[in-house]
């Protein structure tokens, strides 16, 4: 376990850093409405990771989800992902690296409405080069049967279980998931879960979840601590416990 | 301290956020207040200064031209009960000729009253002086003629009057309610440099013309509450001996029915046009108001959770359609003004009235206002009993999820290999049948409007090609004085320049069928004539029959005559025969109310022998100058034409005229057009934000996001293009209808590249609102929009 503002703070892992986060700040707004979000974050994020984010609201770990998946830039800092610095990419570039490398899971799902699971799910293979088939992206998260009901037609957990399959569909090497299971009873929650597990063990995909239930930081590699805008520990788990196991 | 109330507050706030559709709207609403105050005020501006006009200079309400009676017979016109004043005159048309002009030059010499200050048709002396009675050569001139030729008092210029030369010089410029739109015989549009009417002492022409103690034309003015028609019948009575051909009503007066004409198609634009727009504009706050009570469905709650009755909501709603209509009407009415002083202005350069002002009549106004707010606050209300029906609990609870199903058309099995995006956009358009259906139909409109109003230059250019390629296809008219028997025609072939030579005879007659009748002129033509030709409906040209009748299909439906019937002829010049004769045919013919025989049948009718009025020549142009010459020197040859002029005077005139109305409605539909088609994408955009950023998320780039936006509406375009194309047709049908008058009909004659470059506006106009909304994805905030549900 390591502090967090200005030391650099590393995970152990034999795996090479995906994403390496230097002094990155991110300020809303100026002048004495000024937030900041990020206070200056260092951060070394690891290939096949499973990597939790617990903190309260306002602690800036969905800022800085954000800006791991290229929706947002830092106000200073700079992110490398590999050997690209996403810091001084183009928007362009920034959708392209989505495009290529990064599945989102958000709490409210976002699912398109006027599209079946399976054609939710073919929104996402049409883009990239060697995706999943949708229909098995959907069986893996257990939604084999229901491939043809639209969002309206589904229930929560399996509205973000579809989300889930859309996220992994093209094979990514980063999955960021922000609050997967805010909107699910623990049963359903659970399910999804286990999906993002499976994803993370047989693709070896990066994965960060933003949760405030610190039950789910069982299941994780490291669990990295936010508080007002800076990391204030990581604990790594030395045995990770199964999603099943999980309840709350 | 705010001084509005919070509630107004939030209006004029969600007003200024959704300021593009604002402003759309209400320039949809301002082209219907606009094409209404402009419609109506010019039209009211013109006939208010034509009745004035006529009642300061006593316009005349019976007119009738004869051969020649003595003085004395206007004591027995004055006679007849009913009338009021009687006024005659000495008349004749003549040539004329101007130093350096070789071109032939017509014009019309009248007497002048011997008081002008009682006298019917009254004089408005423009510049100059009155001619002395005592001299002999001067002249009033009108001021058509003198504009367009640049004379003024002093100038001079010379008529060729009973065979003789007259040196005329100008001491006034005059207006004449009689020539407030001055046409020549024969002629569809003013030629005023061609064409123009004088006025000498009565005595001084009637030496001229020898008409001492004579009369050939005679105006009357009635008794109020006198028949026309009674009295019509009476001067025929007592003028018939006199050679008179036909007395005639106010309404067949050319230059009172060329404006009566202009007034109907004045008053038809504003029947036709502004409905259209305010159709539009009901619809497009109907969704507007619509969406903003689903994304407001929150606000709605808890102002009602707050007290605010169901009537206050809605009361909110309707203040917004309220404020745009507002908006709307007095962009409406200062653009309509100034589209009306516009329209004005250049009336008067075809109207010659003393004074026309442009004058905007508040009822016009008010009236304006009522159906303009009357029609987009229904849109608003009809939208609003949606926010009237939620209850507080319901409204602040989030809306049910959009349920979604595959289209009509993917059920069939169509649309198969579409990509997953096209399914988002066909399925969007489906889920919202009524919202797509009137975005179909406002664009369908405008592109009506476009279309129907583009034509006009195809169906003018049919016309008028009918008329000079088909009905009267010389390049020369020859008009004699008197008519002529047929040996002429050796006179006239020796002329230089001359190819053919074909013989006309006209005949001014009362055709009855039962309770209906009309006048109009009989042309009697030789068979095998080649510069004449009669069209059927079906295309095919006609022979002229032996005996019979040729109409038009206006005249035929005017009098319900169809062929094989048989009309009453009561000839009224010479010695005014009555028969009975077949209608044979009827014609598609564009240009007045013609009717055809054979000369020789003509001729057997009146009894006249073989005789002809004019000749339609055939020229070589190389030959032109000199045969003017030949004509100004040739006794007893009245006037000659050149159809060549009268086709350019008409090109022209349509140039100047139609181009301007034609910019002008493909401004409105592209109002229309950009109106209805900025209004889809945005309210398609706040409802699709949430999803257009969750692709954007997924890696889409800016481009193919837009490109679901853009492609909503260019599908709905795509199908409102042919429904457009239809209702042009329609609508084209029924303005051609409307401007239908005796004096010519339009056909009908759409052309294949109106439709392209009608369609081609509407699309530009809708790119162009795309554009502007795309612009605002952009702009998305990825972050903000997924973190919610709305």
């Amino acid at each position: 376990m390591s502090q967090g503002a200005a030391a650099e703070v590393k995970m152990p892992s034999g795996s090479p850093a995906a994403f390496r986060a230097r002094g990155l700040t991110k300020v809303y707004g100026a002048g004495e409405s000024a937030v900041h979000a990020l206070r200056g974050v260092d951060i070394d994020l690891h290939e096949g990771d499973f990597l939790v984010l617990l903190g309260p609201s306002g602690s800036g770990k969905s800022t800085l989800l954000n800006i791991l998946g290229g929706l947002d830039r830092p106000t200073a800092g700079t992110l490398h992902y590999r050997d690209t610095e996403l810091t001084a990419c183009s928007d362009r570039e920034l959708t392209a690296f989505r495009r290529r490398h990064v599945g989102f899971i958000f709490q409210f799902y976002n699912l398109i409405p006027s599209l079946t699971a399976r054609e939710n799910v073919a929104l996402v293979t049409e883009l990239v080069e060697k995706p999943m088939v949708p229909d098995d992206a959907l069986r893996l998260v257990g939604l084999g049967e229901r491939m043809d009901h639209f969002p309206a037609q589904l229930s929560g957990g399996e509205q973000q279980r579809v989300a889930v399959a859309r996220a992994v569909a093209k094979r990514p090497q980063v999955l960021l998931c922000d609050e997967p299971t805010g909107a699910l009873d623990s049963a359903t929650g659970v399910r999804v879960l286990e999906a993002l597990a499976d994803v993370n063990q047989t693709l070896g995909t990066t994965t960060v979840v933003i949760t405030h239930n610190a039950t789910i930081a069982g299941m994780a590699d490291h669990v990295v601590h936010f508080g007002d805008g800076r990391v204030v520990s990581i604990e790594s788990n030395t045995t990770k416990r199964r999603p099943s196991e999980l309840t709350w | 301290m705010n001084p509005l109330p919070a509630i107004d507050l939030k209006l004029a706030r969600d007003m200024w956020h959704r300021r593009g559709q604002v402003l759309a709207i209400a320039l949809v609403i301002a082209s219907a207040v606009a094409t209404l105050v402009m419609a109506l005020s010019a039209l009211r501006s013109l006939s208010d200064a034509r009745e004035a006009y006529y009642d300061r200079q006593r316009f005349a309400q019976v007119f009738v031209s004869l051969k020649r009676a003595p003085e004395s017979a206007a004591a027995r016109l004055r006679d007849i009960p009913g009338v009021a004043q009687v006024e005659t005159r000495v008349a004749r048309f003549v040539t004329i000729e101007i130093e350096g002009v070789t071109e032939p030059l017509r014009g019309l010499a009248l007497s002048l009253p011997e008081n002008n200050d009682t006298a019917l048709n009254a004089l408005v002396l423009r510049s100059g002086r009155f001619p002395d009675p005592d001299r002999a050569s001067e002249v009033l001139l009108h001021e058509s003629f003198a504009t367009a030729n640049g004379f003024g008092p002093g100038s001079t210029f010379s008529a060729v009057m009973n065979g003789r030369k007259q040196r005329l010089v100008v001491t006034g410029i005059a207006l004449s309610p009689e020539h407030i739109y001055v046409i020549g015989p024969g002629d569809i549009v003013p030629d005023n440099r061609r064409y123009g009417v004088f006025w000498m002492r009565r005595k001084q022409l009637a030496a001229i013309l020898n008409y001492e103690g004579a009369f050939n034309d005679a105006s009357l003015r009635l008794l109020r509450g006198a028949s026309s028609e009674t009295v019509i019948a009476a001067v025929d009575h007592v003028l018939g001996q006199y050679g008179a051909a036909g007395a005639f009503d106010r309404k067949e007066q050319s230059s009172h029915a060329f404006l009566d004409s202009e007034f109907g198609q004045l008053s038809s634009m504003a029947s036709v046009i502004p409905p259209i727009f305010l159709i539009v504009s009901a619809f497009l706050l109907y969704t507007v108001i619509s969406r903003q009570i689903e994304t407001q469905r929150h606000e709605i709650g808890l102002l009602k959770a707050f007290g605010y009755s169901d009537g206050a909501v809605a009361w909110h709603f309707v203040k917004f359609a309220l404020t745009v209509s507002v908006l709307g009407l007095v962009i409406g009415w200062v653009a309509g003004a100034w589209f009306g002083y516009q329209i004005t202005e250049l009336y008067r350069e075809y109207f010659r009235f003393p004074t026309l002002a442009f004058a905007i009549a508040p009822d016009i106004l008010v009236t304006s206002a009522a159906v303009a707010l009357t029609v987009s606050c229904g849109g608003a209300f009809i939208a609003t009993r949606q926010a009237m029906r939620l209850t507080p609990a319901v409204a602040m609870s989030p809306p049910s999820p959009a349920t979604y199903r595959p289209s009509f058309m993917e059920r069939i099995g169509l649309l198969r290999d579409l990509s997953t995006t096209g399914y988002m956009i066909v399925r969007h358009v489906t889920r919202f049948p009524i919202r797509s259906g009137m975005t179909v139909t406002g664009i369908a409109l405008s592109l009506g409007l476009l279309i129907a109003t583009v034509q006009f230059i195809d169906s003018i250019t049919l016309m008028i090609d009918s008329f000079f390629f088909r009905a009267q296809r010389q390049d020369v008219t020859l008009r004699f004085v008197e008519p002529r028997a047929d040996p002429v025609r050796g006179e006239i072939e020796r002329m230089p320049g001359v190819l053919r030579t074909e013989l006309r005879r006209t005949v001014g007659v009362k055709l009855t069928h039962g309770p209906r009748n009309k006048r109009v002129a009989i042309l009697g033509i030789d068979p095998g004539s080649e510069l004449s030709q009669q069209v059927g409906a079906d295309g095919r040209m006609i022979d002229l029959p032996p005996s019979g009748l040729l109409l038009t299909r206006r005249l035929a439906e005017h009098l319900g005559v169809r062929p094989g019937d048989e009309v009453e002829v009561a000839v009224l010049e010479g010695r005014r025969a009555r028969t009975k004769a077949q209608v044979t045919r009827v014609i598609d013919e564009y240009v007045g109310l013609a009717v055809y025989m054979q000369r020789a049948a003509l001729n057997r009718l009146t009894g006249d022998g073989e005789v002809a009025d004019s000749a339609w020549l055939k020229t070589d142009p190389a030959h032109e100058v000199a045969l003017f010459a030949e004509v100004k020197q040739t006794p007893g040859l009245f006037t000659i034409q050149l159809q060549r002029q009268a086709y350019q005077m008409f090109r022209d005139l349509m140039d100047q005229n139609m181009m301007t109305m034609i910019w002008f409605y493909v401004g409105f539909a592209s109002v229309i057009a950009f109106g209805v088609a900025y209004n889809a994408s945005r309210i398609t955009l706040s409802e699709r934000a949430h999803e257009l950023a969750t692709l954007r998320v997924l890696g889409y780039h800016k481009r193919e996001v837009a490109l679901i936006l853009v492609g909503e509406l260019a599908l709905l375009t795509l199908i409102a293009l042919p429904i457009g194309c239809v209702l042009g047709y329609g609508m084209a049908s029924l303005m051609m209808e409307l401007f239908e008058t005796d004096l010519y009909q339009i056909p009908l004659g759409l052309a294949p590249a109106t439709y392209g470059w009608s369609a081609l506006v509407i699309i530009a106009a809708t790119a162009v609102s795309s554009a502007v909304v795309v612009r605002r994805i952009q702009t998305l905030d990825l972050v903000r929009v997924l973190k919610g549900r709305d």
